[in-house]
């Protein structure tokens, strides 16, 4: 029961968070921070550690997004790892997919999806006769 | 809707009276039908009170015009003026009495407001109203009086009631709010009023145990009031069956496999009709005037027993659709044929006294055979196959580990995300919990492929036991002892249950066929107790000289109301009604739920996109 009420307390604000996330992105990357810090507490001391990894994980991938952003110039902020892989084999960026499926330890086969997916919809067939 | 209500009549118990005593309360609330009224409906009540009173009924009691939710100043409508009285009929939410004071801003003098809250008063609304001025029997400046109409119950047809509590299910399993099961003790206690006392109690879950405990607390109060309003009713239900959801949740999230089912999961039964793509259907069965344009709304097709040949089709298997339809349409034209052999006038007679009934038989076969397409359509594309098979896998196979690959696929196409978790549970559930390596790497998936705000979905879903840890593997012992799985189902003369999903037979149902055999659930103890939940068995006093004194026989079968708590599934729904059809069959069935569902509406509570934060509010 605990438990739940420690997610109860910090489940709207993590809504909140993804809220925002989607209408202001950078103007609003402080309180977004906070809001993340205050669910990863809420999470660890309901001891929920599948949500703490989660929030963890989501964190990791604004980053990643952030960065993209700057250094590639096309905006995946917002979008789930999934679709961010597919965003980035279709600009034939494989390296930096590669290392997205690794860092966030994403299966095989979810992986081999997202790419064989993507690359279809650009009609790459080099790349697809390549696997 | 029917005008009539007749497809309620020609069941064992007749639900007509619950109909006509919800008829007879509104008419009560709606008071002299001399005075013009104007209805404001809550938009959400049009389905559910328009099942008991149908517009005709409602002109009868003086209704002069209806309007909707939200409107404005009322009474400085045009036309409204020579109106006297305005009755609000309105579920009792919060946000609604925002509107009903909006539209009563200006109050017109020696004007009566009547706020009607379906089916019960809250004292939050009834603040919220008071904060704003308007009290219950007031009379100046202008009249205002609060009441309710207690609603508790829809016959949906002559074997079915429901509740129609949507949020039932994650009432029960997410938010624990109790108002489902207040809800059931109550009608229960209306048809006890109606029927008589129900002598015998059996029930299996935890819900079922606190109605069980309700209702007995509740008759006993009425027996120390002195009052026992059943007291000179013969007991005309003879047992009821309590069944929590939780007691067997595959059957409610596998694909449902009769008509019925299908049409439900496809285009969604509400209030006993669905709507289709118009322009599917013939001129005659759209029923508009010729030249006219056709209308751009959908089609809406009532869906009861008042129309003979869906009585007859609608709780088949779907696979053997075809050939009803077929043999139907070779008897109407043979019917039709018999116009060549009519010689002499009064043949001649008797075949057009016959007439209309034909053309309507001819309309219906059209209507159902352009059903039958719209729905093969979609059973027959690989995706919806595939489906099955997985389906039938992980309810068949002790280790579903081929699943794992299949789910994985339908999350790397992004397929609708309640596809995927539909699938994931009902592998849960088969399994008696996942692995716990398996558990963790689907919702990684999920949260990868879906996005992290599933991480609500999930949270529910394991609240609410759709997903979890394997512990033991008690569902693979209840399926070999109770015989859920039956394999070669004759889906076109089925022999038994299973028929309903091509080859597994609901627990529910089996629990209810179990009661029937000789020692009932005393035999099968050992079994009840790996379902979860206590077992329930009682019995209520029944008055003296009304005990049952024979023996039910196929002639006169017994009458058992099986209560499901949490909601059932048309296909559940038509398991039971092909028990109570076997040629041995000694019992007959009445069907009780707190409201229909299927695999995916099911889902779609759960899920984040509707979140229950927000339905709380």
């Amino acid at each position: 029961h605990l438990l739940s009420q420690a997610y109860r307390v910090a489940k709207p604000k993590e809504e909140k968070d993804e809220k925002e996330r989607k209408e202001a992105k950078e103007r609003f990357l402080v309180p977004r921070q906070e809001l993340v810090k205050q669910a990863y507490k809420e999470f660890t001391d309901g001891q929920l550690s599948f949500h703490m990894k989660v929030i963890e994980d989501q964190d990791r991938l604004h980053r990643e997004q952030t960065q993209l952003k700057e250094d590639h110039k096309f905006d995946t902020v917002g979008l789930t790892l999934f679709s961010t892989i597919m965003e980035c084999v279709r600009r034939s960026q494989f390296k930096v997919a590669d290392n997205l499926k690794k860092k966030f330890a994403m299966p095989d086969t979810l992986f081999w999806w997202a790419k064989l997916r993507a690359l279809a919809s650009v009609a790459n067939f080099e790349e697809i006769e390549r696997f | 809707m029917t005008a009539t209500g007749s497809h309620l009549f020609g069941g064992r118990i007749n639900l007509m009276l619950v109909r006509e005593s919800a008829r007879i309360e509104l008419k009560d609330i709606l008071g002299n039908p001399s005075q013009k009224k104007v209805i404001v409906w809550d938009d959400t009540l049009i389905g559910s009170v328009g099942l008991v009173a149908e517009v005709p009924f409602l002109l009868q009691l003086g209704v002069y015009k209806m309007i909707r939710l939200p409107a404005e100043n009322i009474t400085d409508m045009d036309g409204y003026r020579d109106v006297s009285e305005f009755i609000f009929l309105v579920r009792p939410q919060l946000s609604i009495i925002d509107d009903i004071i909006k539209a009563i801003a200006r109050p017109a003098k020696s004007k009566s407001f009547v706020v009607v809250f379906v089916p019960r008063k809250s004292i939050h609304c009834i603040k919220k109203l008071e904060e704003n001025r308007l009290k219950d029997g007031q009379t100046t400046p202008f009249s205002f009086s609060i009441k309710e109409f207690r609603l508790d119950m829809l016959p949906l047809d002559q074997d079915v009631i429901s509740l129609d509590i949507n949020s039932a299910f994650t009432d029960l399993y997410l938010d624990m709010d109790p108002t489902p099961l207040d809800q059931t003790v109550r009608s229960i206690g209306r048809l006890q009023a109606l029927f008589g006392v129900i002598p015998r109690i059996y029930g299996k879950g935890r819900n079922a145990e606190i109605v069980a405990n309700m209702m007995e607390r509740t008759r006993q109060e009425l027996m120390r009031g002195g009052e026992s309003t059943a007291k000179d009713t013969i007991p005309q239900i003879d047992a009821v069956i309590l069944l929590d959801r939780s007691v067997d949740l595959v059957a409610a999230l596998s694909t449902q496999l009769t008509y019925e089912g299908l049409i439900d999961e496809f285009f969604g039964i509400r209030y006993n009709s669905a709507k289709f793509p118009r322009d599917q259907f013939s001129e005659d069965v759209q029923q508009v005037p010729k030249n006219a344009p056709p209308p751009i709304t959908p089609l809406s097709v009532t869906l009861t027993s008042e129309e003979n040949m869906y009585s007859n089709m609608r709780d088949s298997n779907f696979r053997s659709i075809g050939k009803i339809l077929s043999k139907k349409a070779r008897e109407i034209s043979a019917a039709f044929e018999e116009r060549h052999d009519a010689k002499t006038v009064q043949q001649l007679k008797q075949f057009v006294q016959k007439l209309p009934h034909m053309q309507q038989d001819k309309i219906s076969l059209s209507r159902h055979t352009t059903i039958a397409e719209l729905i093969k359509q979609r059973t027959d594309m690989p995706e919806f196959l595939e489906v099955i098979y997985a389906e039938q896998a992980l309810r068949e196979e002790d280790n579903s580990d081929g699943a794992d690959s299949y789910i994985e696929q339908c999350m790397g196409k992004q397929e609708p995300i309640e596809k995927v978790l539909r699938l994931i549970c009902l592998q849960s559930l088969a399994n008696s919990g996942l692995k716990p390596k398996l558990l963790e790497r689907y919702k990684m998936g999920i949260i990868q492929c879906y996005g992290t705000q599933h991480l609500i979905s999930l949270h529910n879903l394991e609240k609410a036991g759709l997903i979890k840890v394997q512990e033991s593997k008690s569902f693979a012992v209840v399926k070999r002892s109770l015989r859920l799985i039956v394999e070669k189902v004759d889906e076109f003369a089925p022999k038994d249950s299973a028929y309903v999903f091509s080859g597994y037979a609901p627990a529910t149902v089996r629990l209810v066929e179990y009661l029937d055999r000789p020692n009932g659930w005393q035999q099968i103890e050992d079994i009840l107790r790996l379902i979860p939940g206590p077992t329930i068995m009682r019995e209520q006093k029944v008055h003296k000289g009304h005990e049952r004194k024979k023996k039910p026989t196929p002639d006169q079968p017994q009458v058992v109301l099986v209560f499901f708590i949490g909601g059932c599934s048309y296909a559940e729904i038509a398991a039971l009604r092909y028990l109570a059809g076997r040629e041995e069959a000694v019992t007959d069935y009445i069907i009780g739920t707190t409201n229909i569902i299927n695999g995916g509406t099911l889902m779609d509570s759960v899920l984040a996109n509707t979140p229950h934060y927000e339905r709380q509010n």
